[in-house]
């Protein structure tokens, strides 16, 4: 009896041993750089000079250094690049593979939990850092990192085109990769047709008696959407005045408003729209759910079961960047410039559902033809933000919770 | 006392020490140092600040009565099920027996999901309980339900039913038979899964988050909070030791009444006990057993299999087929096959890991006496009582400094996963080891086996089958990947409870539907690979 | 006294007594004696009203043990391996009966002395249960069955698990106590040499039933039926066709001494059989064992069918060798 168990255990190994999951081995650097058959998305190799379209290399070489930059003697890429990333971190394969075979190298993806906690792991271990490039970063967590001293400073010469309002360092210590706008989501069945209540204007409607326990949000303290809802209406309402942003919670929560944990509670188990249980029919949740529902429901949909409120919508950005002290500084250059290179920013819509910043990203036609983004998105100072976050929590708690 | 004796146990000790203290003590040690210490002296005022903060003291308590209620559910809610497995044969007990163990390894956000679909806003019952103390309550009681079944179960099913004949013959109504004489034999199996199910309450922290919303907290909960998201590692420090100090002198106290209760009896095997039922009264409680079985347990599972089954227009294999279909080409996209492979072979590595180790461990806690046995009980139980983020956020700050920088390697998972499941393994195994009849081992001894033959004969053959209940659990911990592993920082080897989160970050109910399936999926893994240590224990 | 009267117990696969009617007079001991399998244990269990009856009655005085549960019976039930109380001491599994029927202190130390001092267990009283020896442990098994003066005592075997020295010393005791002890007592056995040492009545059960009933002296000087004959060791059983009180054996032609005719069963007993060069069955001897005060001597007959005689002094006799076996009509039991 026992024998069999030890059998059973060792021949599963053995089978482990034999299938782990070992990256896709790195092409000898030689290969000229062949076209990726099957993407949908047209792949385009790394521009050397920004604005260039050049054919495939015959050779391969890292990119040279930004002009702005003195001249420095080119490292040599190690063989693997680690990247320290958050769990909703998504590529195409051939797209990654793309890279893997123009810099010959292997790129292991790391992940650390939601955007928070990652750049916490980040900054516990700075003095050993996990990998060599961390990407996830957002504008509420931004200061705080580059106040920790964790990043060696690099901005890439593939976002020499990215728009000014994009570049949230003034320093330029890290690359902005991509951004997405957090709005309140509603149902569209339920709202805005069906007997239902109009469809909100404002955030301020939210307070509606028409709106009572229909809305739910997410706990600042623990997911992400919940703490940028929560930063919009500090922006929107302000600290003082005669309506500040803790009245508006105190409105929020008069009118039945849930507070969940996490995003994937509330659109799941409470939004209609989501996985069919709830009866809330507004959400807190991202512009970008249109377009998704549309393209998540097969062909099913022509139109998208939901929609998104166009006010009070708070914009977060995400940056990568590169970690001090890593193994393969030359390696997360590369990366960097890759992610924001026209072949990747062109492949993140479909995968994270989050816009691209590089305006030379072909954007797929689902994110065109279905509005996906804010027309005036609330913005925040991430400085403001890192100084202030955590009162704002406790008060946010103390107002809605307690 | 020879030698080689007296060494016997403390080498027997070493092995789990050694483990623990490496990739246990200390990371938590090292990450509990830097919030209290973080200039390398220790703040002795600032952590005393922190624990007078009003909110610590709510937290702490209501952690406390929701995990003294819901283990004070669990054990009377399960233990007529104990009865009725361990005495009575029925059809499908087997089935039933394996099934039960399947809420124990679900994610618990699927396990919200199946909920709030019974009791939520749609609930075909029309009940509404969720974002209450009550969902709360259920969900223990759905999670641990199998604790008390096995262990309770697995140890009354051998005690000789002509116990409470005799008992009955001298004049004891059937109750009276069973209080004086079958529950002091029951006491410390009880009390073990007692203790399991109350560690696991009180660690509690998915069904706290997404059953009942925000406005429950545990301590938990909270230390989850300052660590992972605000990075206030003195109060994370503080809280944690709080909470370990709770669990360290429950345990304490536990493991010493264990030593003094432990009663040397002679334990049958189950099939010598257990038959059919016999009396119309014996039927109607297998039956009103199982009906409460069915509502409490197969519910909720069912609910699961309606969400994976649900397809525009009805019911079908769709979101099956979309799990295997290939028209997703993200670098990350997970094969079904891979992450049932990933999460097969973690589960098995796991407990490879915990058994040696932890029938090591229970030959020391079930042979020793007296104070250092029930510290060691104690220190085996404490992973269990100390917060997943704590651990993991340990792994971060120490493991850098082995000489092999294990932070990032894939072998950590399972690692994780073996210190939270070692526990149980010790927990099925030592009550059993401690009722072993001593005169057998001076039998065996006398006719010329050493102490490791007398082992080997004797006490292997009875403890296998407690160790196998044990390891059973262990992968079935390992399978759910509990706690720990949702702080480590891991390469890409998506096992299924991964699969699923990732399913569910995405929004649209063709997710949704994947993920319902992916679970569903899960649930028939875990089923399978209980269904077979039961058929290899039996074969034993 | 007690009576059964058609008692059946039956489960799902199979019937465990099929119909037993018995009487036990208030100080006689019977036993029941019989295979394992054939319902004896149950039959106890049943009269404990450990197990429900499918048919039939049990009455106790005259009247009916249907309603009575099986605490308020008063009757006392000795196991096969004692069964004592784990968690308890000898003092402990001794008083439990007189705890359960709530005498007072004082009541119960005296009586648990007193009933440790009937079995030989002075003083045991602290000891825990797994310090005892086996015959310790049936000691006090026995005695807390009979500390509550029960008004029935019932034993299951009680010396099945011990070794053979020990059973016979014990059972010399037992014997003893019996004979003190004025109850009726129910004694289980598969030993016929327990049954026939402590019996008053012996009642063979077999497959469920009672098939004899009898002292162990008619028992054993004229077995009713040949499965009995088997069962009680008699080795030299057989069918026969008597003609003119010759029955034609397989063992030979054996001469009755009365002029019967018919089919019937035959049972050479081994005080019939003696070696006699002018014996009329001739053979062979086989085998050949040591047996103590006697030679158990195998002999393969002409006839074709093996004999078993006891050989008590005399000769030694060889295997191989030729001999004539003398059988004495007055000591053979010829059965219907």
């Amino acid at each position: 009896m026992n024998r069999l168990i030890v059998l059973l255990s060792t021949s599963l190994l053995a089978a482990a041993c034999g299938s782990a999951q070992t990256p896709v081995p790195a092409t000898p650097a030689t290969t000229p750089a062949a076209p990726t058959p099957g993407t949908p998305i047209p792949a385009t190799p790394i521009p050397t000079i920004p604005n260039e379209t050049a054919s495939p290399a015959p050779t391969l070489a890292p990119p040279p250094p930004s002009p702005s930059l003195p001249p420095t003697p080119l490292p040599t890429i190690g063989p693997e690049i680690n990247l320290v990333t958050h769990d909703s971190f998504a590529a195409t394969a051939s797209v990654i593979k793309d890279f893997e075979r123009q810099t010959g190298t292997t790129l292991n993806v790391l992940k650390g939990g939601d955007a928070g906690t990652m750049v916490n792991e980040a900054i516990l271990t700075k003095s050993d850092p996990l990998g060599d490039v961390l990407y996830g970063v957002d504008n509420t967590f931004l200061s705080r990192a580059l106040d920790a001293g964790i990043f060696e400073p690099y901005i890439s010469p593939a976002s020499a085109n990215v728009p000014a309002t994009f570049k949230l360092d003034p320093q330029d210590r890290v690359t902005p990769i991509d951004y997405g706008d957090v709005c309140v989501v509603y149902d569209v069945k339920a709202v805005g047709s069906n007997g239902g209540p109009a469809a909100p204007q404002t955030i301020n409607d939210l307070t509606n008696p028409a709106y009572n326990s229909k809305l739910v949000v997410e706990n600042p303290a623990t997911s992400s959407p919940g703490l940028a809802f929560m930063l919009a209406t500090i922006a929107r309402f302000g600290e003082s005045g005669a309506y500040t942003w803790l009245d508006y919670w105190r409105d929020l929560r008069a009118n039945g408003v849930l507070v969940e944990s996490d995003w994937n509670s509330a659109y799941y188990n409470d939004f209609s729209a989501g996985g069919g249980n709830g009866d809330r029919n507004l959400v807190v949740s991202y512009a970008t759910d249109p377009a998704a529902d549309v393209y998540f429901s097969g062909s099913s949909r022509a139109t998208p079961g939901v929609q998104f409120l166009d006010d009070g919508c708070f914009r977060q950005e995400e940056f990568a960047a590169v970690l001090a002290g890593g193994k393969n500084p030359a390696g997360a250059e590369a990366w960097i410039d890759f992610m924001a290179s026209p072949e990747f920013q062109s492949d993140i819509p479909l995968n994270m559902f989050v816009l691209p910043v590089n305006p030379d990203a072909q954007l797929p036609d689902l994110f065109t033809k279905y509005q996906s983004q804010a027309t005036s998105p609330l913005t925040m100072d991430p400085a403001t933000i890192a100084a202030n976050r955590d009162q704002w929590i406790q008060q946010w708690t103390d107002t809605v919770l307690h | 006392m020879p030698l080689a004796r007296r060494l016997a146990t403390p080498a027997l000790a070493a092995l789990p020490l050694a483990f623990l203290g490496v990739f246990f003590v200390y990371p938590v040690v090292s990450i509990l140092a830097l919030g209290l210490a973080p200039d390398g002296v220790l703040d002795i005022g600032a952590a005393l600040g922190v624990l007078t903060q009003p909110f610590v003291a709510e937290v702490a308590w209501f952690t406390l009565w929701q995990a003294a209620l819901s283990t004070v559910l669990t054990v009377g809610l399960a233990l007529p099920g104990a009865y009725v497995f361990a005495r009575f044969e029925f059809p499908g007990r087997r089935l039933i027996s394996a099934l039960s163990i399947v809420p124990f390894v679900l994610p618990t956000v699927v396990v919200a999901a199946a909920f709030l679909a019974l009791l939520g806003a749609r609930s075909p019952f029309g009940i509404r309980l969720d974002h209450t103390i009550v969902a709360i309550l259920i969900a223990h009681v759905f999670y641990n339900y199998a604790v008390v079944l096995r262990i309770v179960g697995g140890v009354w099913s051998q005690i000789d039913p002509r116990l409470e004949d005799a008992a009955r013959v001298l004049g004891a109504s059937r109750w009276a038979a069973f209080r004086m004489v079958t529950l002091p034999l029951l006491r410390p199996a009880i009390a073990s899964a007692a203790s399991i199910v109350f560690l696991f309450t009180f660690t509690s922290f998915g069904v706290i988050l997404l059953l009942g919303g925000a406005q429950f907290s545990t301590l938990e909960v909270e230390i989850y909070r300052q660590t992972a998201e605000l990075l206030d590692l003195r109060t994370a420090a503080v809280l944690a030791l709080l909470q370990m100090t709770a669990l360290v002198v429950l345990l304490f106290l536990y493991s010493r009444y264990q030593q003094r209760n432990a009663i040397q009896q002679r334990l049958l095997a189950r099939q010598m006990v257990a038959r059919r039922p016999r009396t119309r009264g014996e039927r109607a409680l297998v039956a009103a057993n199982l009906l409460v079985m069915a509502l409490l347990l197969g519910l909720p599972l069912l609910m699961l299999l309606e969400r994976a089954l649900a397809v525009p227009g009805g019911f079908g294999l769709g979101n099956f087929q979309a799990l295997f279909a290939t028209t997703q080409l993200s670098a990350l996209f997970v094969p079904p096959i891979d992450a049932i492979r990933n999460s097969l072979l973690f589960a098995a590595a796991c407990t490879l890991i915990c058994a040696p180790l932890g029938l090591a461990a229970a030959v020391v806690i079930a042979r020793g006496r007296g104070r250092l046995a029930s510290g060691f009980d104690a220190l085996l139980m404490l992973p269990l009582g100390t917060s997943a983020v704590i651990v993991g956020f340990g792994f971060l700050v120490a493991l850098g400094n082995l000489p092999i920088d294990l932070r990032t390697s894939v072998i950590l998972i399972p690692i994780a996963h073996a210190i939270v499941a070692l526990p149980f393994l010790v927990r099925a195994t030592v009550p059993v080891l401690r009722s072993v009849d001593q005169r057998l081992r001076d039998a065996a001894a006398v006719l010329g086996a050493s102490p490791a033959r007398v082992w080997r004969a004797i006490d292997l053959p009875i403890v296998s089958r407690a160790a196998l209940i044990g390891a059973g659990f262990a992968f079935a911990v390992s399978l759910g990947e509990f706690g720990a592993t949702l702080f480590i920082v891991r390469p890409d080897t998506p096992t299924m409870p991964v699969a699923v989160f990732r399913l569910l970050s995405q929004p649209g109910a063709l997710a949704f539907g994947q993920a319902m399936a992916m679970a569903a999926l899960l649930m028939l893994a875990t089923g399978a690979s209980v269904l077979v240590f039961d058929r290899l224990q039996t074969g034993s | 006294m007690l009576e059964l009267v058609d008692v059946r117990v039956a489960y799902a696969d199979n019937v465990a007594v099929d119909g037993v009617s018995l009487t036990f007079g208030d100080h006689e001991t019977v036993a029941l004696l019989g295979p394992s399998g054939s319902g004896k244990s149950t039959l106890l269990r049943a009269i404990c009203g450990l197990e429900p009856l499918a048919g039939g009655r049990i009455v106790l005085d005259g009247r009916d043990l249907a309603d009575v549960p099986v605490h308020e019976r008063h009757f006392g039930l000795m196991f096969q391996d004692y069964v004592l109380f784990p968690q308890r001491d000898v003092r402990g599994n001794v008083a439990f009966g007189l705890e359960m029927r709530g005498d007072a202190r004082a009541t119960i130390e005296r009586r648990v002395a007193e009933v440790l001092a009937l079995v030989g267990l002075s003083g045991y009283g602290q000891r825990r249960i797994t310090e005892l020896s086996g015959g310790e442990q049936q000691r006090v098994g026995l005695a807390r069955a009979l500390a509550p003066t029960p008004q029935l005592l019932m034993l299951d075997e009680p010396l099945g698990a011990l070794d053979r020295a020990l059973r016979e010393r014990l059972l010399d005791d037992l014997a003893a106590l019996f004979a003190e002890l004025s109850l009726p007592i129910v004694y289980v056995t598969h030993d016929q040499e327990e049954a026939f040492t402590l019996a008053d009545r012996v009642v063979i059960m077999r497959d469920g039933r009672a098939v004899a009933t009898a002292t162990p002296a008619a028992l054993w000087s004229c077995p009713p039926d040949a499965w009995t004959a088997n069962f009680l060791g008699f080795h030299n059983v057989a069918e026969a066709d008597v003609e003119n009180g010759i029955a034609h054996t397989p063992w030979g032609d054996i001469s009755l001494g009365s002029a019967l005719s018919g089919s019937c069963t035959v049972v050479l007993r081994a005080e019939a059989l003696t070696l006699d060069p002018a014996g009329n069955i001739h053979g062979t001897v086989s085998a050949r064992t040591f047996r103590g005060d006697h030679v158990r001597v195998l002999v393969m007959t002409q006839a074709g069918a093996p004999l078993e005689l006891e050989v008590r002094g005399g000769l030694p006799v060889e295997i191989g060798q030729k001999v004539s076996v003398a059988v004495d009509e007055t000591r053979v039991n010829v059965l219907h």
